[in-house]
């Protein structure tokens, strides 16, 4: 008996050491398995194999409307704001792809114009609320009347990326009484905070609502530098965390906080501000980087929230790995931020963890992410093709 | 076909800490994957976005089908390259274990000698 336990121990600590020593191997190698050339993902010139998959998948999605229709439903179950949000990542991916590759305008903007029309006549049939989650209901606006901000920059951005591809006269006027409406709020508080939803006021919106003012001002020969200027200066001196020195994510229109600095936004942000203030996007990337980003066993991830911040796993973080706190929201998103300031490393690395983890679906060259959803993928196409619409907002 | 089902209740019944149990364990896992993958449950891992991965059947059960997939996708691509590699590894350490491997006759009558470029030759 005591020879069988001695035997058996034997046995058990050799399996052990084996398993030690083939974890030992494995882990390391595991990454070379779903670590593609850069350029199946993103290219600086033309666009990438991937993007090309995403994309038919996406205009699949708008030319069959029962299809469509399935997708919205699921997504709406969750959240009304990714239906609109797929909509705008859609946009802005259609327009960098046309302006990549000239000849496949005809194809994008009719596709473009369709998501811009129903979007605001959607908006004009059933208010705000259509596209914002239901809590919005809850209380009211502080100033009226009700306008959100989500809405607005993100519409007068989509108006004015699609003017940007090729003019069309229709959407100037839609677009300046929007940027009109964003500049008079602005104005109007001395923090120039603008409510997305009820006293609550995101960054990402007001990033994107820059972006837009700088659209108009290639577009129109009107001046917004100023007050994107003034915007800057102001969100340095009272949105910042001082900890981390990266901008909150939300505040109250009074500019107390509310979230920090929440890696599903902050990414976003950095990108946007590409187009405003070069340098201090560069400063909030590279922190984000630091705070957020992470590469282990050859695999990027980014957190929602930096060491100093305790936030929820909430919408907009998405799944949030328990232990690790790789945020699904947060890593999307990096995407974008990495591939807008050309951090190769680090966007390798998110699109291996985006192949091993997130169930890429190949079907007649359309590609989907399994553990995606619609905005998800869409935000993923944009990761893959933005530069040009930036480029040509920034050229002198 | 008798010989097939000879080796795979070998490898059934094998000692649970040889390398067969091993490889018997990897099988098992890549063939419930296989099952897992062939019966679509890749689509139910859309409740990592959040998303109610199909409207018309309860977000529990949907999230529960999304996350055996899940579990079984790691342990495809983590666990079943590690539970191969310990096999092979304690069939190499079986293998060439001291005084395994030589044939009976040999290692009771010539024991095995340093080689120091000589080949072993039996004593006169």
């Amino acid at each position: 008996m005591k020879t069988n336990l001695k035997e058996w121990v034997k046995k058990a600590s050799h399996a052990l050491v084996a398993f030690t020593l083939a974890t030992a191997i494995w882990l390391p190698c595991l990454h070379l398995f779903f670590r593609a050339p850069l350029t199946e993902f993103y290219q600086e010139k033309g666009v990438s194999p991937k993007a090309r998959q995403l994309a038919a998948r996406h205009l699949q999605l708008w030319t069959e409307p029962a299809l469509r229709q399935i997708e919205l439903q699921k997504m709406r179950a969750s959240n009304a704001e990714w239906d609109f949000m797929g909509r705008t990542f859609l946009v802005w991916s259609l327009v960098n792809m046309g302006l990549r590759e000239p000849a496949m305008k005809e194809e994008y903007l009719p596709v473009i114009d369709q998501i811009i029309q129903e979007t605001v006549k959607i908006e004009e049939k059933d208010g705000i609320y259509a596209f914002l989650m239901p809590y919005a209901r809850a209380r009211p606006y502080q100033v009226s009347p009700a306008r959100s901000l989500f809405l607005d920059g993100e519409i007068a951005l989509m108006m004015g990326a699609r003017r940007m591809l090729q003019e069309e006269p229709g959407y100037r006027q839609p677009m300046t009484e929007r940027l009109n409406a964003i500049e008079q709020r602005m104005r109007s508080n001395p923090l120039m905070a603008m409510e997305s939803y009820p006293d609550e006021c995101w960054t990402y919106d007001e990033a994107v609502a820059l972006v837009a003012f700088k659209v108009a001002d290639r577009l129109d020969g009107t001046d917004h530098g100023a007050l994107c200027q003034q915007w800057v200066a102001m969100a340095k001196e009272h949105l910042v965390d001082k900890k981390t020195g990266l901008l909150l994510s939300s505040y109250q229109i009074n500019g107390e906080p509310l979230y920090g600095p929440e890696g599903s936004t902050i990414w976003m942000v950095a990108h946007c501000l590409q187009a405003v203030d070069e340098p201090f996007a560069r400063d909030q990337y590279e922190r984000a980087r630091k705070e957020l980003g992470r590469i282990t066993l050859g695999f990027g991830y980014a957190l929602e929230w930096p060491a100093s911040w305790q936030g929820p796993m909430d919408v907009d973080s998405g799944m949030v790995v328990p232990g690790l706190g790789v945020s699904a929201g947060s890593s999307g998103m990096a995407l974008i931020a990495a591939s807008s300031f050309h951090d190769w490393n680090f966007l390798q690395s998110l699109v291996a963890t985006l192949d091993m983890a997130a169930f890429p679906s190949r079907q007649n060259g359309r590609l989907k992410y399994c553990a995606s959803n619609q905005v998800g993928d869409a935000a993923l196409l944009y990761a893959s093709v933005l530069g040009p619409l930036w480029e040509s907002i920034r050229k002198p | 076909m008798k010989s097939i089902f000879g080796l795979l209740r070998r490898f059934w019944k094998a000692e649970f800490f040889s390398p067969s149990a091993f490889l018997v364990r990897a099988a098992i896992l890549a063939a419930l994957y296989a099952v897992s993958c062939a019966s679509g449950l890749q689509e139910y891992t859309t409740f990592l976005s959040g998303t109610s991965p199909n409207v018309n059947m309860s977000w529990q059960t949907a999230s529960t089908l999304g996350l055996i997939h899940l579990l079984l996708h790691f342990a495809f691509i983590l666990l079943v390259p590690i539970l191969l590699i310990t096999s092979g590894l304690l069939a190499a350490w079986n293998c060439w274990k001291p005084g395994c491997g030589l044939p009976a006759r040999a290692s009771h009558q010539y024991p095995i000698q340093a080689n120091h470029g000589e080949p072993n030759r039996p004593p006169p």
